[in-house]
Formats: C-alpha cells, structure tokens, sequence
C-alpha cells in the first residue's frame, strides 16, 4: 500500500512540474527561514549553558534610584565580593570581574591597544567553566602580576613559542607574567575577554582607596551558591547588606541568575553583547509566518486542483478505499513532499549561512556532527509542515463522494473557494503585515540616524588615550590645532554617545533632605562643547578667561536643572563628591545615551587627568591626509602608544547594532514571504485562468478586449489583496506601536506607510496575476472553445 | 439477493425538489443479467449508484443478501460493496498516474490482501485479458476498447457477486464494444449478478430482464 502510494505521489509530482515547483521551492524556502531561525535561537538560548555550574552562578546586582523609579545597575563596588563569601555560608565562592578600559600591551617591540583585557579574582576559574591548555586554574592568579591568556591571544602576541612565563608590559610599567592559556572563548559566552589578569593588579590603576570604596560602582561580582541552595533565601539575607556592612543607608542588593543575563537581562551598564528575549520571539514567530505562507500555497494548490484528483479519490473509494485510507494518503503525499523539500532547504541554507551570518552577527552554521537537536528539529519542522500543508487537502479531496465525481457534477475547483480565498487573504495578510514592519523599522532607525542628537558626529575624529598618554595631552592639543584641517580639537572622560558614569547624587545650594537625582557625569577638556557642536542654553562654556573655571566651575544640562527644581541656575553653588562648585551654564539637552533611554540629568566638570579621549573636527575634504596628519602627531608626541582612530557617527551607529541586524533579517524574511506568497497566487492564477479558459473563450467570441478580460482575471485577486489589508493594518499597527515603546524616542506611525504597503501588495499581486491572465486574454478562442 | 422497496431520490435546491428517482420497487435475483433502459435524465445512473452503495436513497428501504443497506454504517457499507460489487464505466475510470498492473493491485490493496495472492490474481487477469504485456502501460497509452477491458478486470479481480455497469461500451467502436459485452455475459454465465445501464437496445439484448425508467418512474413496456 505504502509503495503505492509514494508511486502516485510521485507520478503527481513528475506530470504536474509547474505546481510541484511551487510547492517544493515556496516550502523550500520556508524551511530555510525556519532552519536558519532555529539555529539563531538555539544560539541565543546556549548563551553561557556551558558552563558546568551554571544553574548555580549568579551576579550580585544593586538598585539604583532615578527620580522615584527604581532601576538595577549590573555593577557593584570591588569590596563586596570577599565579605559575601565569608558572611553567607551558601555562597561558596565569589569573585569581580571587569576592567579599567583600553589597555595598551607591550611584547617585545610590539604595542597593542587591548580593549579586552578584563581582571577577575581567582575563583574565577573555578566558577566558571574554561579549560586550561597549559597552567592551571588553581595557581594561575597565585600573584597579581600574572596573566592569562586564550589560545588566539598567545598565539598573536607569541606564535608558535610556548607561552608560559613569558611577560608582558601592561600600560608601558607593570610586568605581568603569563601563568595560563585557556581555550578561545565560545561565541555564546557572555564573558569575552583576551586577557584576565588578577583584580589585585587593578590596584595599580584605580587605587588602594577605591578598592575599599562602596561606592566605586565600576565592576560586576559574581558568586557561587552552594548546590540545592536557598536561592531566595539568600537573595533576602544580602539585600540590604551593605547597609548592615557600614552602618549606612547605600542601596540593596539582589542575585540575578547568570544564565539568564543573556537574554532577559535589561538592567542598566549590562555586557554590551547581551540579547534580547523579545527578538527570539519576534524572529520566531517571523520565520513561522513565512513557512505557513508556504503551507497555504500548497493547501491551496492542492484544493484548486482538487478536480484532478477527484477522480482518483472517486475510484479508490469505489475500489473499496475508506476514507481514513485516503486522509492517510494525501497527508503521506505532503509529508514526502516536506521532506524533498527538506533537501532542498538544508543546500539553501548552506549556501546562505554566511550570508545570514553576516545580517544577524553571528557565526552559526548547520552542525550536524553529534547534534541531536539539529536532527530533532529539522524533523519537526518537516513533519509540522507536511502535516500543516497537508490537512486541509486530506480532509478535504477525501471527503468527495464518488457518485458525483465520477458522474462528473463536481465543477473543477468550485469546492473549497471559500476557504482558498480565506486562504490567499491569510497570505497576503501576513505579507503586508511584514511589509508595514520593515517600514517601520528602517523608519525607526532612519530617525535614529536623523534626529538632532544635540551634538555632531560628522566629520569628527576619536582617539583613545590610553595609560598615561594623557599626561601628553595638552602638548598633543597644541601640535594638533597646528593641522591645515584640524579645526577644533578637545577631550573627555566618556564619549558623548554613550556616556554610562554615574557616580551617585549630586549635591546644590537649596537641596531637600531627601531629593537624590540619579545623575551622569563627565570630566572634559576646555572647548569641549565647541569641538562637539553642543550648544549652550544658558550662561557660558569653560573659559581660560576664568582663572577659576579649572577649580570650581559646573556646567550643567537642563535635564539636571529641571529634576534640581532650580529657578536660575547661573551662579548657584553645586557639588558631587562633596567638591563645591558654581554653576557657571547649562547646556542644552543632548543623547550622551542611545535612544533607547530619556536624556538624564549630566554635569561637566574640568579635569585634565581624567581624559581618556581626543576629539578631533577636521574639514570634510581630503580625510586621508588629515589621518595621516593626525597619525604622525600622534606619533610623535605619545610615541610609546598606538594610534588609533574612530569616527565618531561610526561609534554613533554601533549603539542601534540590534536593531540594524533585525532590520535587516526582517527584510530579508519579507522579502522571501512576499516571493512565496507569489508564488503560491501566480499558481491560483494560472489554475484559475484555466478554470475560466472557456469562459474567456466564450466572451472573446462575443468581442470583449483583451484589456478588458485581463480586468475581469485580475480583478477577483484585487479584492483579496484590499481584504488583506485592511485585516493587516490594525495588527501590523499595535505590533510595531510596541515595538517602538522600546525606544525613548519614536518616529511617528504614519498613515503613509500604510498606504504605501497597500500600494506594494497589490502592485506585486497585480503583476503576478497579469502575467497568467495576459496569456489567457490573448489565447485563441477558437482553440479554447473546442477542446472544452 | 437485492431487494428495493418505495425508493425514492430528490435533489433540494431552494424549495423546489427535484426527483431524479420515485417509488422504485425493485427485485434482483442471483445469476440475473438485468439491462435498465431510458432517456438522458431518467434517474438510470442514480439508480446504479445506490445499487453500488455509492449514494444512499432520500427514502425507501434497500435489502442486499437480506442486510438493510439503508440502516448500515458507512464502515459497513465499505465493507459489503469492497468484498462483493464491481463497478464498470462508460469511461473507465483508471487512475492516471498508475500503470495497468498498479491499477489493477488498488483494488486488492485496499482489500488488504497478502502480497504474494495479489500477484497471483493480477497474473491470473492480465493472462485472461490477454494484457500480460501491457501491465506497466499506462492508461493513457491504451486504446479505449484496451481501457475498458483492464476496467473491467479491475472490477471482477475481488470476486464480486455483483458487477454494476454505467454505459460500458458508450466511448467505445461496435467491435471493442461487442467485445466488452461478450466478456460480461461470459461472467454472467459464470456465475456473477450484472446490471447493465445502456441506451443500446443491441447491448439490451444480451441481458434477460430489461426495466425501463422514465421521469424516476419504473414504466412497463
């Protein structure tokens, strides 16, 4: 029976190429968006899953207070992790992990500006899971001049030599001495680091005294409860540790588990890397919609050409088939279909995994050595599309009653049109759907890219100073402005675009008791808000007019003065860190922020030994030579550092890189669903066109135009398409209002947009269907009317 | 062995009810060659439907061996019209995508007889039909005389009591139809019940019992 059966399907297929091409390559490339998708999102949720104790490590986060709300902020101060371990009997093991920025690396007569060099006390390694090709996880950290590095690092800095004990120079003075070298770092490790040194030697850069400072809220702290642990007991007992430790009223605490950090993390100054549930869930549901976009184009070429089959279906059940036989039939002939379709798409998706790599950033690939979930879903997503494309068919050819099939009453195809056009408008439905939230997110991110940031980042060149090179800056400045392009240069602690300091409350003549404001801050250079194109709304900029202005002077933004309450804020007293100031102007608001996140209250302040950045605004014309001016500088004035530079709008477009990358795979799978949606409509107009042969036929005699007859073909289809549309535009609506709810700072849903995918989805329906309906029209009649 | 009382078929569209079949009473007895004659749109098919279980009456009672085919399942009905009738058409009805062999096997598939019988019965048909050398044509590579033999094979291969034929030689010439109606009368002296619809008062001729349906009424001549 089963032989018999794989016979007829595949004879069907073989005598009806036309359709089968549809069906296999629309379920093809549905199968694609679904596999590549399945990949991405079984990468997503392996995030730090290899880690052995996983399930038990956790990060000690603490809460911050912004204006009444509270938020958690992933970093804490570096005393914490000891005392937890010793006051907590569950917590086994604790350690920090973070860095102090760039760090510059010498071996030998090389010097690089490492950006991952990270510092972790020595549980480390035995709380997370890295292996070891040579030192050991015990001793590596037994002194704080040691380092260690992964396989990659030591191979670029030592080739093929062993390196082991080998130093290097950190920042040009502190030897450290390679103790380990560990596996590179899979991708789906949320902890990426070239270099791990012991915190102790962090020491050498922030200070014996920061290093005791509850306050100094700049790295993470990670711990490890004892197995079956009370997770919420301890997160109850160090929730107001700290306050207990010293006696005062500092912030709370709580445990967030370590693997969820990768996706359902959202807390403030997080790993750059982190995901994002939601857009598991919304590529997801993209890549079902485009399969089921395919499973409706064979539901529906099934049942349009229902009339061929009809006839087998009348002599099986005369030949004593029941119909459970034939339910059991036409789902077999999907689910074989599904699997051809299967080979197809796993060569597809070969071929296009570097590209799709590319799209979403990611180094995935189709593994089939000892992955069992990669079998388990392909299977599953043949066996959920054959069944899905095949149900309505089975249920329904079977449901035919011989008697009037093989009398021949039953009209080609006038069964199931309902249901068909029900069918064709789902489709188009999901199509103009995608199409609104493509707009939408190329809209978003093209006001992103538009909207007045409050400072320029055209034509403005970054370098980071690293170390001490700093101590070289203000000669660095003099030799700069000397440059025929240069036409502005200054420098800062942070960069303007993403400007995450935030050392606590400010202080101000008039303070409430109890008014704290979650404020950001920067130290910059004079000139910096002219280098920058920020403007000044009040009052003036840092001057060396005033001899003052290097001690005392605070230029706010209007944020800060807003939350302060203050009426004139010029020449009011002001402080952070206890240092008392004035108020000597406001800047007008600007992102130092990503959009994602509402302009915070921001302080300046001058400080020369704190700058870590050069801001350069050079001529728009001839780049090249400018970079080399500013290379040779550089060079010559901080010849013991690299010199590296950025463009500061390329830093700018760094900040949306998520929603770039999801832009661009929703594109993508738009454009694939809206294909397979034409597909599947230009073999409905192809059955219907055919269906209609001799009325077309018919009508020609009695002298209707071919324009004429091409409107009467298509203009079933146009209805269909409106239909859709107007079921897709209040969903497409709500959905992408909440997408941008993410955003601080939205464009508007326009009207237009809406419009316009109108406008595409019957152009792209219009054109399909023509093509077919021309070729009718223009048939001969007389050929048409004798074959009927 | 078929027993038909107070038969009746209609068609509702709207409220207007149309009759295709009225009050047949019907008796057919073991061995019988049974012609039913009449104009298009006499209810001649209808009849032969219901007779082959492949419609069921509006109304009326239907007897087959004594089982009350009206008041049967349709698992049963499956059952009764697989294991004893046989069905004839005027246009033959073979599945296109099979060859003579395969659509000669469906019927035995669904019967769920045992691999090595089925090749057995199918050898034995193709020899009797003179088609050993055409089993793996198919059908569209026949003539139509050859189609209506291979038809005819398929439907007595499960041993029917009982063929129905629907105009069996109407698409075919006067010598592949005289042929056709020579090979149902050899079974009809074999043994197997035929009932036999046709416009041919010379097809007519080779049946015993001639009923002629007019309007859905049963009229004597």
């Amino acid at each position: 029976m089963f032989k018999n059966y794989v016979i007829t399907a595949l004879r069907t297929i073989k005598r009806h190429k036309g359709y089968s091409f549809i069906n296999v390559f629309g379920l093809a490339i549905g199968m694609v968006c679904c596999i590549l998708i399945l990949l991405w999102v079984q990468n997503e949720l392996s995030y730090d899953r290899f880690h052995a104790n996983s399930d038990d490590i956790h990060r000690v986060i603490k809460q911050e207070y912004t204006e009444g709300e509270t938020q958690w902020s992933a970093l804490t101060s570096p005393p914490l992790a000891q005392p937890l371990k010793e006051d907590f009997a569950e917590i086994i093991r604790s350690t920090r992990y973070g860095n102090w920025g760039t760090r510059v690396v010498q071996y030998q007569d090389t010097r690089v500006n490492e950006e991952k060099f990270e510092h972790a006390d020595p549980d480390f390694f035995k709380i997370f899971s890295f292996d070891f090709i040579a030192g050991s996880p015990d001793s590596a950290f037994s002194d704080p001049h040691s380092v260690v590095l992964t396989k990659e690092t030591a191979q670029r800095y030592f080739g093929t030599e062993d390196p082991i004990g080998k130093t290097l120079t950190v920042e040009t003075i502190y030897d450290v001495k390679v103790t380990g070298v560990i596996q590179n770092i899979p991708e789906n490790s949320t902890l990426q680091f070239d270099f791990l040194s012991p915190f102790a030697l962090l020491k050498e850069f922030i200070g014996e005294n920061n290093m005791q400072n509850w306050h100094f809220n700049s790295f993470m702290t990670f711990v490890q409860l004892a197995q079956n642990a009370d997770e919420q007991g301890v997160n109850r007992g160090i929730a107001d540790y700290i306050n207990r430790l010293t006696d005062e009223e500092v912030y709370k605490l709580a445990l967030q588990p370590f693997k969820k950090i990768h996706l359902s993390s959202h807390i403030l100054h997080d790993f750059s890397g982190v995901g994002d549930k939601k857009y598991v869930y919304i590529f997801s549901a993209l890549a079902l919609f485009v399969l089921f976009i395919a499973c409706i184009n064979f539901m529906n070429l099934a049942t349009a050409r229902s009339s061929k089959r009809a006839l087998e279906v009348g002599i099986r059940k005369v030949s004593g088939a029941k119909r459970a036989d034939l339910v059991k039939q036409f789902f077999g002939e999907a689910i074989f279909l599904s699997f051809i379709s299967l080979i197809f798409a796993v060569f597809l998706v070969e071929l296009l995994l570097p590209l799709f790599n590319r799209l979403a950033g990611k180094n995935l690939d189709l593994d089939f050595t000892g992955n069992v979930s990669v079998y388990l879903g392909l299977l599953a997503i043949t066996v959920i599309s054959g069944i899905l494309s095949g149900v309505y068919p089975a249920l329904f050819l079977s449901s035919f009653q011989p008697a009037r099939v093989l009398k021949g009453t039953l009209r080609a195809g006038a069964r199931g049109g309902l249901f068909r056009k029900i069918l064709v408008v789902t489709q188009f439905s999901l199509s103009v759907f995608l199409i609104i939230a493509t707009m939408i997110i190329f809209k978003q991110l093209d006001y992103i890219r538009s909207i007045d940031m409050g400072y320029d980042r055209e034509h403005i060149i970054h370098m980071s100073m690293v170390g001490d090179s700093n101590e070289k800056y203000e000669t660095l400045k003099q030799e700069l402005q000397k440059g025929l392009n240069i036409l502005a240069v200054s420098a800062s602690f942070a960069l303007p675009t993403k400007n995450f300091n935030s050392p606590g409350s400010p202080d101000w003549e008039g303070r409430p008791e109890d008014k704290e404001i979650y404020m950001n801050v920067d130290f910059v250079d004079f000139d910096y808000f002219e280098t920058l194109g920020i403007e000044v709304a009040e009052g003036r900029t840092f001057s060396k007019d005033f001899a003052t202005d290097a001690e005392e002077a605070y230029i706010v933004n209007e944020e800060l003065v807003r939350q302060m309450g203050m009426e004139e804020p010029l020449g009011k007293r002001f402080a952070f860190w206890e240092e008392w100031g004035t108020i000597v102007g406001v800047a007008k608001n600007f992102h130092f922020q990503s959009l994602h996140n509402k302009i915070n209250p921001i302080s300046f302040r001058l400080n020369p030994s704190w700058m870590r950045f050069v801001y350069v605004r050079i001529k728009p014309d001839d780049i090249p030579a400018t970079v080399v001016f500013l290379r040779n500088t550089w060079n010559r004035i901080v010849p013991d550092y690299p010199f590296e530079y950025h463009f500061l709008d390329e830093s700018f477009e760094g900040l949306y890189k998520a929603e770039q990358q999801m832009g661009a795979i929703t594109n993508s799978f738009t454009v694939l669903g809206i294909f397979i949606a034409c597909l599947g409509l230009f073999g409905l107009a192809a059955f219907m066109a055919e269906r209609r042969t001799k009325e077309i036929g018919i009508r020609k005699v009695l002298g209707a135009s071919v324009p004429k007859l091409m409107y009467l073909l298509s203009s079933e289809f146009t209805k269909w398409v409106l239909v859709a549309n107007i079921i897709a535009w209040p969903v497409a609506y709500l959905v992408a209002h909440r997408w941008l709810q993410n955003f601080a700072y939205r464009t508007n849903i326009h009207i237009g947009m809406f419009l316009l995918a109108a406008a595409l989805s019957f152009f792209i329906a219009l054109a399909t269907v023509s093509f077919k309906a021309l070729k009718t029209a223009t048939a001969n009649p007389a050929k048409a009317l004798r074959y009927e | 062995m078929i027993k038909m009382k107070e038969i009746t078929k209609f068609y509702s569209s709207g409220f207007v009810k149309t009759f295709v079949l009225r009050n047949i009473d019907l008796d057919v007895k073991e061995g019988e060659f049974l012609t039913i004659m009449g104009p298009s749109g006499a209810g001649k098919s209808t009849l032969l439907h219901i007779l082959g279980m492949l419609d069921s009456p509006s109304s009326g009672e239907y007897f087959f061996y004594d089982k009350p085919v009206h008041r049967l399942s349709e698992r049963q009905l499956s059952d009764l019209h697989k294991n004893h009738i046989g069905f004839v058409f005027q246009s033959y009805h073979l599945i296109d995508d099979l060859t003579v062999y395969e659509n000669l096997e469906t019927p035995l598939l669904y019967k769920k007889v045992k691999g090595s019988e089925r090749k057995g019965k199918i050898a034995e048909m193709l020899d009797r039909f003179n088609m050993v050398a055409k089993k793996d044509l198919f059908p569209n590579q026949l003539s139509g005389g050859q189609q209506q033999k291979v038809a005819v094979a398929r439907a007595i291969i499960i041993n029917p009591k009982l063929i129905l034929a629907d105009e069996p030689t109407g698409n075919l010439n006067t010598k592949e139809g005289t042929e056709v109606m020579d090979l149902l009368k050899e079974l009809n002296e074999g043994g197997t019940t035929i009932i036999q619809v046709t416009h041919s008062e010379k097809n007519a001729s080779y049946g015993r019992r001639i009923i002629n349906l007019v309007d859905g009424w049963i009229v004597d001549k």
